[in-house]
């Protein structure tokens, strides 16, 4: 089990990101983390994969824990080798100026050479239609192709958990429904995905638990039913009204972000 | 038309020295997004190694050369860990800047260890002068242009052919997605460095050959700069396309404009070139457009 | 009060440190030549040069200096850059004291002998010995009426042009007149003496068939060379080039491969043991006039005296630096000499060293093997040429020392 305990992150020594942030992610089951814009999600997906030195970033409070391991120290390719997490960046982490092929490949650096050919054909299987495009360039893709690569290229290192950030941005909704069913697949062939979301509705609708982040603490947490249920969740991230729509609404909203701050 | 074609083939055979040159800056650039302006100096460093392996060790040819192409090699990485490194997740235009101090402190340390006087370079190799009449070829530069084709192509096996090259071009595109791999970018990068150095270093012992050693040929580094720049900072083709280019237009502008009174313009020429190359593509002839958000 | 006093304390003392009582030196006054060389830049590091400056000034002062005068060469660094000397030449200038800084001697470069010809020979007049050879400055348009304060080591490079030319005429085989390629540096040097050059071939019976410029930076002389051969000359004539600009090499080692059978023929410059060691076997067969000694010649007194210093003070010379170290010692003794000279006459001071050095006849205590010569065209008329044998690393004489004032009448 994945999980992070009173984490606090600082950027530039400066710039506090993360106020003690403890969550948990269960062993085969979907995860997910709920918050707005500038919340702390990629920075708390940054800092369990090891990236902060990357960004001029600091934990100086706090862990992350793989089944009791610290993680605080490691590079992400000992993370990615020894400890099979894979983290898929918001941006589609392809390789636009390789073929389909060559990113797959590519993606398998942590893997010995031998087992290669037999993961694409795995990769392949559960994304048919990449196999047809496999000497095109991923830059050519269309935005749905790219998604598949990026899901296809982090199974490539054989991942026990998986960490996504943002998969549905910028995916036309139908297809973005469709991600989020081979997600649902994923997981129940026994992979561990921690979700960051701000499709609220789809990510829940997947998830067994969800979190809130708000200002760089979690505000809320319980499991996908009670959050969808939530007022506060259906009122900002649902976008369901909540029941003053008045003109104390703004106001009112306002309170309600400084009880979660 | 024989004199032609005997000036347009000897710029062609300098031409692929300037390619190897520009394809060890384009390794840097496409890897650290750092121009390396410390090539000069890089040259000279690479080709002194072999020196020191060859004439005074007197080790056969073929294993100086691995050995000096391979102390060239630490030599780079050795340079990637101590300067480059940690300027990591820094605006890129830094490692460009530090490399021009690098520059002044490696011609510094060239001045004082080797001084400033020339070396006699003159490898034994089979005589492979090409004689045909109206035609000539030396064998010393008949010989550049073959070992630096050898080298380059040898280095594009590399990159297209293993897996560690198919690892170097990813992470050349973009070290985050690397990471994400759990490519280790930091490796990738000190090994994208060291074969520039040696590819640099490559080139500096055949443009030695041509003349002699001696810490002022990192000037020829320089012309390292237009051919890159011609053919596109991150293009592989485009450092041959460049070589080439800025070989033939030097030999072609001594032959025929520096008789007609513009002497020195041949060390012009290859920017005169290089200012409608970018006229006509700003990003060099084979260059990728970059569209970059401010 | 008391602070006052203590300010006042404190600043007598200061003074008495930074301007000491000038009584101490009037005794024996240690005559001082500036001597900028090359120790770095465009044309390498000139070292051997410094070398022989510093044993030259060992030799003298054990000997007990000039009349009781020590000597002190205040070497500098001039980077073969007209800026910087001429900057060097100043601070010495306004520096040191008048009556102890005789005379320059030292590398000179033409363009500081054009740029400060108003300030030395008008102003401060203070006699330059120098390693340029420049027509402009010691040739006909020159000489000492227009520059009665420069002095130079050698024959200027349209005398010792002459000479080859002449050499050229006496081992040319062949029927027809020799054809001359010529090859120069676009420098003020290396156009120096084409003028000059061209009424002599014609005077002589050589033909130029070909002139080629090759720019000292240049890294590659495939097409200067490729014209030449278009060309089909007897002879190639090289000037304005040093062992130390990498262009050097890159073309002997090109006409070597593209002209393998035509000889090559240098001034002064390209005379020196470092383009043998540069050029390696390119270098070999080489022709070239010089206005110095070469090492190897032990039974010179000149070069003896020089063998023995250097063995005394344990000095390595590497090959290669034998040049420059014996131009060291030139200049150096050519200085002190002067100064003795003008010593003796009772007239120490700068107008008195340069009469001594219009007057003087000194031959380096024989290196001139016995020849006569004049002084007074402020420049040693005596060359000769040698050729270079790579197998022995030397410069082999061709010819005796030529006086040119009697060879080019």
């Amino acid at each position: 089990m994945l999980s992070v305990e009173n984490l606090r992150v600082v950027y530039q020594e400066v710039i506090s990101v993360l106020q003690g942030v403890s969550l948990k992610v269960p062993d085969g089951e979907i995860t997910v983390l709920l918050g707005a814009n500038g919340a702390g999600k990629t920075t708390l997906l940054r800092t369990i994969f090891g990236l902060l030195p990357v960004y001029d970033g600091k934990i100086i409070e706090g862990n992350v824990f793989l089944d009791g391991v610290s993680l605080n120290r490691f590079h992400s390719s000992v993370i990615v080798k020894k400890y099979r997490i894979t983290y898929i960046l918001e941006e589609r982490p392809v390789f636009w100026y390789l073929t389909v092929d060559q990113n797959l490949k590519a993606a398998a650096f942590s893997r010995p050479n031998r087992e290669i050919s037999g993961e694409i054909a795995r990769v392949l299987k559960i994304f048919p239609k990449l196999g047809s495009l496999m000497n095109t360039k991923a830059g050519f893709l269309s935005g749905g192709e790219q998604q598949m690569l990026t899901i296809g290229m982090a199974l490539m290192t054989k991942p026990k958990i998986l960490l996504l950030d943002e998969p549905s941005l910028g995916l036309a909704p139908l297809i973005g429904r469709e991600l989020f069913g081979i997600i649902r697949n994923l997981n129940r062939d026994g992979l561990t995905i921690f979700l960051v979301e701000q499709n609220a509705h789809a990510a829940l609708s997947v998830a067994a638990r969800g979190y809130v982040i708000e200002g760089g603490r979690i505000v809320l947490d319980g499991t996908a039913q009670e959050l969808i249920h939530n007022k506060d969740v259906r009122e900002f991230y649902l976008g369901v009204a909540g029941g003053d729509q008045q003109r104390f609404r703004d106001a009112k909203r306002y309170k309600r972000r400084k009880r979660w701050l | 038309m024989m004199d032609f074609l005997q000036f347009f083939c000897s710029g062609l055979l300098n031409g692929l020295v300037y390619a190897l040159l520009g394809l060890g800056l384009v390794l840097i650039f496409r890897a650290s997004e750092a121009f390396n302006f410390a090539v000069g100096e890089f040259l000279v460093v690479g080709a002194f190694l072999f020196y020191f392996f060859y004439f005074n060790w007197g080790l056969p040819l073929l294993i100086a050369l691995p050995l000096g192409l391979g102390a060239a090699g630490v030599f780079g990485g050795i340079v990637e860990r101590s300067v480059i490194k940690p300027l990591m997740g820094r605006p890129h235009l830094s490692m460009t800047i530090i490399t021009l101090g690098l520059s002044n402190i490696l011609a510094g340390g060239l001045q004082a260890t080797v001084g400033s006087n020339p070396y006699n370079f003159s490898v034994s190799l089979p005589d492979l002068t090409l004689d045909l009449g109206p035609l000539i070829f030396p064998s010393t530069n008949v010989w550049a242009g073959i070992l630096s084709l050898a080298f380059f192509t040898m280095i594009l096996l590399f990159l297209y052919k293993t897996r560690w090259g198919l690892v170097i071009q990813a992470t050349s595109e973009s070290q985050p997605k690397a990471l994400c791999f759990g490519i280790n970018a930091q490796s990738v990068l000190l090994l994208v460095w060291a074969i520039a150095a040696a590819c640099i270093g490559a080139s500096g012992i055949v443009i030695s050959n041509l003349g002699a050693l001696s810490s002022q040929i990192s000037v020829v580094g320089l012309r390292a700069i237009p051919v890159v720049l011609i053919g596109g900072l991150d293009s592989i083709a485009g450092a041959l396309v460049g070589g080439l280019i800025v070989g033939i237009a030097e030999s072609l502008t001594g032959a025929y404009l520096e008789p007609a009174g513009l002497i020195g313009f041949k060390e012009v020429v290859p920017y005169f070139v290089l200012l409608i190359a970018l006229f006509i593509r700003p990003y060099g002839l084979l260059g990728r457009v970059r569209i970059e958000r401010v | 009060m008391k602070t006052c006093f203590r300010i006042t304390v404190l600043l007598s003392l200061v003074c008495l440190f930074v301007f000491p009582c000038p009584t101490t030196h009037a005794q024996s006054k240690v005559i001082e030549i500036g001597a900028p060389i090359p120790l770095g830049g465009v044309g390498g590091a000139y070292v051997g040069i410094g070398w022989g400056y510093t044993d030259c000034q060992a030799y003298i002062n054990e000997k007990g200096g000039v009349r009781g005068h020590k000597i002190a060469y205040l070497l500098e660094d001039n980077r073969w850059s007209v800026p910087t000397e001429i900057a060097v030449i100043n601070r010495l200038l306004t520096m040191e004291p008048k009556d102890q800084l005789l005379l320059f001697c030292g590398n000179l470069i033409t363009g500081t002998l054009k740029a400060m010809s108003d300030k030395i020979n008008k102003e401060v007049r203070i006699p330059s010995i120098s390693l340029s050879y420049s027509v402009e400055m010691f040739g006909k348009q020159g000489g000492p009426a227009k520059y009665p304060y420069y002095f130079s080591v050698g024959p200027d490079y349209s005398q010792q042009v002459g000479l080859l030319l002449r050499y050229i005429k006496k081992v040319h085989k062949k029927k027809s007149e020799p054809r001359l390629a010529v090859v120069y540096s676009p420098t003020e040097y290396g156009r120096d003496p084409l003028a000059d050059l061209k009424e002599d071939v014609k005077k002589l019976g050589i033909k130029i068939v070909a002139e080629e410029e090759m720019a000292i930076t240049a890294s590659d002389v495939t097409a200067q060379v490729l014209n030449i051969r278009k060309a089909k000359p007897d002879y190639i004539l090289w000037h304005g080039f040093l062992p130390g600009m990498p262009v050097s090499t890159v073309f002997l080692k090109t006409v070597k491969q593209y002209l393998p059978k035509v000889p090559i023929l240098g001034t002064h410059y390209q005379t020196v043991m470092g383009m043998i060691t540069a050029g390696g076997p390119a270098a070999d067969g080489l022709i070239g006039v010089s206005t110095s000694v070469m090492w190897h010649e032990t039974n010179n007194p000149f070069v003896k005296l020089a063998h023995e210093q250097a063995k005394k003070r344990g000095r390595e010379i590497p090959v290669g630096e034998e040049s420059n170290y014996i131009g060291g010692w030139m200049l150096g003794l050519m200085g002190a000499h002067a100064v003795d000279v003008a010593a003796a006459s009772g007239d120490m001071t700068r107008e008195g060293v340069k009469k001594a050095l219009e007057a003087s006849t000194w031959d380096f205590d024989g290196m001139y093997e016995g020849a006569t010569f004049s002084y007074a065209s402020h420049k040693v008329p005596m060359a000769r040429i040698f050729k270079a044998s790579y197998a022995q690393k030397r410069w082999n004489a061709m010819t005796p020392w030529l006086n040119v004032d009697k060879e080019l009448k």
